[in-house]
């Protein structure tokens, strides 16, 4: 405060020194003071008010009034163009820097400070706007000509002025405030408002640059959005007329992001990009970007206004555009990809070839693709909330099919598939456990299907709708050609048979002496035929077994067999060879005079003794030992040894039927089980056979849950051994 | 006095075998070419036992055994079935086979003449004994 006096009294400011200005001048002034509608929102209008006012009163020619912005730039209001003047720039930026009202006459009359007036013959006065210590402004008075002779100022009226001013000017700065304040707000309202809209990003941005238009106040802005990676433009909103401008700084910006150079944070101001050309004024570039990924920029385009020019509402609402635009191409992005992955995901649930069915946990569709809902009922409806058994119909398709439909009537049905698979379902939903692909003949709306039925259980989310994936395949098609298949296969297996039959009896009837005793040589070649005709026969079963097998067609009634029973029963059916060819065979080492004997000796009792059952269908194993057993002894020399063993594990029983015949090199021993697939050796000729018996065995052994090995080397003989389920429980006699 | 034997066989050569047959070995033999057929021989004309092929045009052999069934009087004629179906007998049906009241179940390829001939009598003496 004494400093503040001692500077004043420097300046020759005395009261009473006030020159023209009457008491009844002031009391007018406070009049018009007190009556100054310093609520004008209009900020122009308060201080060209203002300022007229001060004129009046101070006498002087010429006033300026200027605020500091918060950079520290003073801005000239009350006049059209605004523009601003550097701190420390002329009288106004000292007085503003010192907080010093400042008197001035004439730079000549005060040489202590150092203020170059270019009006020699005039005056300034110039004093600070003050509030909390905090320099808002100056005001200043110019006295030239005829006016300077009221200079200076009444002290009084330089006091309440000054006083008054502050109180005005703050009241003035609150309401830009307020302003400014509820223009952002608005804007800030505004932005997001356009953006959650379904606008397309292009219309977006017009409406987003409309909105900033508004408040910022530039002579363009252009909004770009480029792609991510090579910055292409995707979507240009501009009215520059400087189409090239706006193209090369893309290129500016498409290049600065190649090279990766950070863009900016539009909160720094040193961060800003600035590009300026001369003679087209300024051009500031912000960018628009995601995270690390830059996607477009805001060009501000003005004759005067460079970054450093824009107001803290404009830079504010040019970040906040910015973001708000960098937010709905992130949400824009997101959203695509969620579009495009269900896009992808519907493509290709709607266009296999099979059905697919969401099932919920209460066991009802969530959704069913195209070919479910063609298999089910119809393409239009969408079967969601429908209990998917109560859509199809297991039928069985043997009372279905069209020849032998009659016999196959009579046979008993089989048990109901329907219930089998009901109690599939309850079990997929309990134990939570694929169900593994099973054919079904189904009936449903649009009519019969063969089908393959899986479960699957979907991810164990307990959050998830989804409890699992039921696949419905169609085989209809493959079904109905096997079937064709099939049902040929039957009738020429018929027409094969049948004059079998008749060759096979006549002639077991000649040779029988039916129609009289044969002489040597008849019956020595009626024999070879009947030889044949056998051969055929079993031809004619084996490719029966065959079609069977592959056609999955043969039924196991399984059931506990004794195994050792089982050979010996085999050896004795096979006893005739065994005797013609002189082979020694061997059941657990002991000589088989005991199975070749038909009479219920003890003896007999010796194979059984090792009480092994297995489970098996007696037909269907019969066979398998019948092709090994007869195998082993057809490719043995005469006088050859079959040597036969039975062991017992705790799951598997096993058969292994070994002999010294002419063996099978190693590496065609896996060829041995193929179709058709025989190994030429010495016997091979002479033993006959379709080259199906061991490629039968093994389907049969498999189908029964068992495997078949080989061992052995070429000229050394060969072993088999299978390995059967042991049964679990015995037979009951 | 002759056993008599239906033969039902569609098939001109294997009828005509399991005739000769059946007669070489005494059998006083009817035979018919399909279902319908046999029922009608079987009119005021039971055999002691039938042999039946399955699949016949016009009505099979199993049709034939449910019309059987329910005439009293041929209720019980001992049947022994005689086919080349491309079934096997495990692949049969056979509790069905049997509550029709088949006796046997032979394959033609399988069995010889001789072997149906024999099966034919032991069906007989054992129908004889209950």
């Amino acid at each position: 405060m004494l400093k503040e006096k001692a500077d004043e009294t420097a300046l020759g400011l005395q009261s009473g020194n006030a020159g023209n200005v009457g008491s009844r001048d002031i009391t007018k002034l406070i009049f018009d003071i007190a009556n100054f509608d310093f609520y004008l929102k209009n900020m122009d209008a308060s201080v060209k008010k203002t300022k007229n006012l001060l004129m009046k009163y101070s006498g002087a020619s010429g006033c300026t009034i200027m605020f500091l912005d918060s950079y520290d730039y003073l801005w000239k209001i009350g006049e059209k163009t605004t523009y601003p003047f550097k701190l420390g720039e002329g009288v106004a930026g000292w007085a503003a820097k010192h907080q010093k009202r400042v008197f001035i006459e004439d730079i000549k009359k005060d040489k202590r400070f150092k203020i170059i007036s270019k009006k020699s013959s005039g005056a300034i006065l110039s004093f600070p706007i003050i509030k909390n210590d905090e320099v808002l402004g100056v005001i200043n008075l110019t006295y030239s000509g005829q006016n300077k002779s009221s200079f200076p100022p009444q002290k009084a009226v330089i006091d309440v002025f000054a006083k008054k001013m502050e109180s005005v000017l703050e009241n003035i700065i609150l309401l830009h405030e307020a302003e400014g304040q509820r223009v952002e707000l608005q804007a800030r309202k505004d932005l997001p408002n356009i953006l959650e809209d379904d606008l397309p990003l292009g219309r977006k941005l017009k409406e987003i640059k409309k909105e900033m238009i508004k408040f910022v106040d530039v002579d363009n802005i252009s909004i770009c959005v480029t792609d991510s990676i090579r910055a292409i433009p995707l979507y240009k909103c501009t009215d520059s007329k400087n189409v090239r401008l706006i193209a090369s700084l893309t290129k500016v910006y498409a290049d600065a992001h190649g090279r990766k150079r950070t863009f900016f944070d539009l909160s720094e101001k040193q961060n800003f990009e600035l590009i300026t050309r001369k003679g087209t004024g300024h051009t500031t570039i912000y960018p628009i970007s995601t995270g690390n990924q830059m996607n477009g920029f805001i060009l501000i385009e003005d004759s005067v206004k460079n970054i450093e020019n824009l107001s803290v509402l404009e830079k504010n609402l040019i970040i906040l555009a910015a973001s708000k635009i960098s937010k709905f191409i992130i949400r824009q992005q997101s959203s695509k990809k969620i579009i495009e992955e269900k896009e992808r995901w519907r493509t290709v649930f709607h266009n296999v070839d099979d059905g697919i069915i969401l099932l919920s946990r209460d066991k009802l569709i969530i959704e069913a693709n195209l070919k479910a809902r063609e298999l089910l009922g119809s393409k239009k409806t969408s079967l969601s909330g429908k209990n998917i058994f109560s859509l199809l119909k297991i039928m069985d398709p043997e009372v279905e099919s069209p020849t032998l439909s009659s016999i196959k009537n009579l046979s008993r049905f089989k048990a109901t598939d329907q219930q089998a698979l009901s109690k599939k379902i309850d079990n997929f939903f309990s134990s939570h456990r694929t169900i593994r692909p099973k054919e079904y003949y189904i009936k449903t709306k649009n009519g019969r299907y063969w089908v393959m039925i899986s479960m699957k259980t979907a991810m164990q989310d307990l959050e998830s709708e989804i409890y699992g994936i039921i696949h419905i395949k169609d085989i209809t098609k493959g079904k109905e050609v096997e079937q064709d298949k099939n049902e040929f296969m039957s009738m020429v297996s018929h027409e094969l048979r049948t004059p079998l039959t008749a060759m096979k009896g006549y002639l077991t009837m000649t040779l029988n002496s039916d129609y009289g005793k044969l002489n040597e040589k008849q019956e020595r070649s009626l024999t070879r035929v009947e030889e044949s005709t056998d051969r055929m026969v079993v031809l004619v079963e084996d490719i029966l077994d065959v079609s069977r097998i592959e056609l999955g067609k043969f039924n196991l009634h399984k059931e506990p067999l004794n195994l050792s029973e089982a050979v010996c029963m085999m050896i004795r059916e096979l006893g005739a060879k065994i005797k013609t060819k002189k082979i020694a065979v061997t059941v657990q080492n002991k000589n088989i005079e005991c199975c070749l004997k038909k009479s219920k000796s003890s003896t007999e009792h010796q194979c059984k003794n090792l009480n092994i059952y297995i489970l098996a269908d007696r037909a269907r194993f019969m066979q398998i030992l019948g092709n090994l057993i007869d195998n082993a002894v057809k490719y043995s020399f005469d006088g050859g040894k079959v040597e036969i063993n039975i062991t017992s594990g705790k799951e598997f029983a096993e058969v292994s039927i070994k002999d010294n015949g002419v063996g099978v090199a190693k590496e065609d021993q896996d060829k041995l089980f193929r179709r058709f697939s025989r190994i030429h050796n010495p016997l091979s000729i002479q033993a006959g056979g379709t080259g199906l018996g061991l490629y039968i065995t093994k389907k049969l052994v498999v189908a029964h849950g068992g495997e078949i090995g080989v061992s052995g080397k070429q000229g050394e003989g060969t072993t088999f051994s299978v390995k059967m389920p042991i049964a679990k429980q015995l037979p009951l006699i | 006095m002759k056993q008599s034997i239906l033969i039902v066989e569609d098939d001109n050569i294997l009828q005509e075998m399991y005739c000769e047959k059946f007669e070489m070995d005494g059998f006083k033999v009817e035979k018919a070419s399909t279902g319908r057929e046999g029922l009608k021989t079987l009119e005021g004309n039971a055999p002691d036992i039938i042999i039946l092929d399955i699949l016949m045009p016009d009505m099979n052999g199993l049709e034939m055994l449910k019309e059987m069934k329910k005439n009293r009087e041929l209720r019980n004629i001992p049947v022994i079935l005689l086919t080349n179906l491309g079934e096997s007998k495990i692949d049969m049906d056979s509790e069905l086979s049997f509550a029709l009241g088949i006796k046997d179940y032979l394959i033609k390829t399988k069995h010889t003449p001789d072997d149906v001939v024999k099966r034919v009598r032991q069906v007989l003496k054992l129908e004889c004994k209950s």
